[in-house]
């Protein structure tokens, strides 16, 4: 029987915090694709698993210092957004949400595949080669894997944050995301700044993959994760970013307790705890909590 | 010297086959302000789309007849193309940014045009600038109406093609805006095309004015001329009572009520 003392509070909340910040900046993707396309792209899970056995493969098959391997799974995981933009929600535009949802759903396959395809004989379950560093706050240890979790995912959040809010570019991203019709007859390009908000998702699903690796490892069925965060961004009703933190973090604190608390007992009911919050959200609160409420047009 | 926007004879068709404009014909002089009147329904509204090549987004085209703008035919082309030599259209029902704020909505736009002075727009809407941080969503109807008038300076255009800007206004505010059109008509030298069922305020400030009918013009002249015509002034400004009227003269009367 596991028991609750104020050190194992502290260390089981600040494992809590990572991974919701982890599941926050694996959230974004969703976010971004949903302003400006309306729709849920079921691709991003295995953009995130092909990401990160691209980092895995470039760090330690290349030898490569871990800075190249963020830069890049986020070339892969734009590369991968930009070519769903091009290939799906271009020619799919103007139709009803859920085609795109179901195309979406298409490319979560060809993504797995790739992923298989760049990992070869790396396909099982791996660590990224993180160096050996702790360093203690109490009863709480910090180690590497903690630090770069914490350093990609929140400064991940922020970046995209700020682009959105402080710079020309991100302020034209979501006026194309409001009306991509108005945008067009104020002379914005339109159709470039909707690839490049795919592509940003899928930078940001890139950046994240490491994250989530340095957490968790590389393995088959991370994408998994990335379907809870999905749990994250529609609590947060998926068009806030400031409501895609929270989400984040309420499902991290969800997931380490569950697993902590009931992880004997129950083995893997931090998963089922997690997809049990999806469930519940949608069924009390349709558009999330911070969500505003929408027509679909058709 | 030919008009800096001709369109001969267009017919426009929304999919799959329904036919809106039926041989429209209008000559827009450079430096010249030019009102496309008509009843709701009329067509000014796929005459303008059809020019800035937004009809496309409608799924619709031009397939008879062309559009030339300084000698280019741009029919049928993509709306960024045509906005970039120039043509900017102000949507009817102030389309703006609604979620941004008023800034922001400067910024947006500015970003497609490398220019972006705000103080374009504060200069001819004074009182954006008080709103300046306010979401464009919680500004007076009057207020959206000039920042969508406001935004469309910024691409610095040589036509500038008005979609009703007076409606859904009170006439103190509709003023208000269309003094500041014409101010920036003088001042900035700017081409416009005016789309109004406010045929009386448009004629106040064109020069010229064509009437539309189910997709047809039944009038056209000097804005001067058309201020005194005996039948414009019956059916489309509301100054005389109509009498003995034909068919064709009942039914406008009947329209008049709805939109002069
Ligand atoms: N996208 C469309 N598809 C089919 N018909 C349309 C479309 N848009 C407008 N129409 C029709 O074209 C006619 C002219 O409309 P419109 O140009 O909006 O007139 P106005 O601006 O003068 O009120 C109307 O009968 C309208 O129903
Ligand atoms: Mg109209």
């Amino acid at each position: 029987m596991v028991v609750l003392t104020a050190q194992t509070a502290a260390v089981n909340t600040f494992q809590a915090l990572v991974m919701g910040l982890v599941f926050a900046a694996l959230g974004l993707g969703f976010n971004i694709v949903y302003r400006v396309s309306k729709s849920i792209n079921l691709a991003h899970p295995t953009l995130v698993l092909l990401a990160a056995y691209t980092a895995l493969v470039v760090s330690t098959r290349l030898g490569a210092g871990m800075a190249v391997a963020v830069a890049a799974a986020a070339a892969v995981g734009a590369a991968a957004g930009a070519a769903l933009e091009v290939l799906i929600a271009r020619p799919l535009r103007g139709r009803p949400p859920i085609a795109l949802i179901a195309a979406t759903l298409g490319a979560y396959y060809v993504f797995k595949a790739l992923a298989k395809m760049i990992a070869g004989d790396m396909w099982t379950t791996a660590s990224l080669p993180l160096p050996t560093f702790t360093a203690r706050f109490g009863p709480v240890v910090v180690d590497a894997s903690d630090l770069l979790a914490l350093g990609l995912a929140g400064g991940l959040v922020a970046a995209v944050a700020a682009l959105h809010r402080y710079t020309r570019l991100g302020v034209a991203m979501r006026a194309v995301a409001e009306d991509p019709y108005g945008a067009a007859a104020y002379g914005l390009p339109v159709r470039m700044l909707t690839m490049l908000s795919w592509a940003i998702a899928g930078a940001a699903g890139g950046v994240a993959a490491v994250a989530l690796a340095a957490k968790t490892g590389v393995e088959p069925s991370l994408e998994v994760y990335v379907i809870e965060a999905l749990a994250a961004s529609l609590l947060a009703g998926l068009d806030s970013i400031a409501g895609i933190v929270l989400g984040g973090l309420v499902l991290g604190l969800v997931y380490q307790y569950s697993n902590f608390l009931l992880g004997t007992i129950l083995p893997g009911f931090g998963e089922a705890a997690a997809f049990t919050l999806m469930l519940f959200v949608l069924l009390v609160k349709p558009y999330g909590i911070f969500g505003t409420e929408r027509i679909e047009r058709v | 010297m030919p008009p800096m926007l001709f369109v001969n004879n267009i017919e426009v068709v929304y999919h799959p086959y329904i036919l809106v404009l039926k041989g429209i014909s209008i000559k827009v002089p450079e430096g010249s302000i030019v009102a496309v009147l008509g009843p709701n329904g009329a067509g000014k509204t796929t005459l303008l789309k059809a020019i800035s090549g937004l009809i496309k987004l409608d799924r619709g085209r031009v397939t008879k007849g062309e559009i030339r703008f300084r000698g280019t035919p741009i029919q049928n082309r993509d709306p960024d193309i045509v906005s970039r030599m120039g043509i900017i259209y102000v949507a009817e029902g102030r389309r703006i940014f609604k979620e941004l704020t008023v800034e922001e909505n400067i910024e947006a736009v500015s970003y497609a045009w490398g220019s972006g002075d705000p103080d374009l727009v504060y200069k001819y809407f004074p009182r954006l600038r008080a709103r300046r941080k306010s979401r464009a969503g919680y500004l007076s109807g009057g207020e959206q109406q000039m920042l969508a008038i406001g935004l469309a300076l910024l691409a610095q255009p040589r036509l500038l093609m008005l979609d009703e800007p007076s409606l859904g206004l009170a006439p103190k505010i509709v003023n208000e805006v269309y003094e500041s059109v014409k101010r920036l008509h003088e001042e900035e030298g700017t081409t416009i095309l005016l789309a109004e069922q406010n045929a009386r305020k448009a004629l106040e400030i064109a020069d010229y004015g064509y009437i539309i009918e189910n997709g047809k013009i039944v009038i056209e002249g000097e804005a001067e001329k058309l201020r005194s015509d005996k039948d414009v002034q019956e059916f489309y400004l509301g100054l005389k009572k109509a009498e003995g009227v034909s068919y064709r003269r009942a039914k406008w009367y009947r329209r008049k009520k709805r939109w002069v």
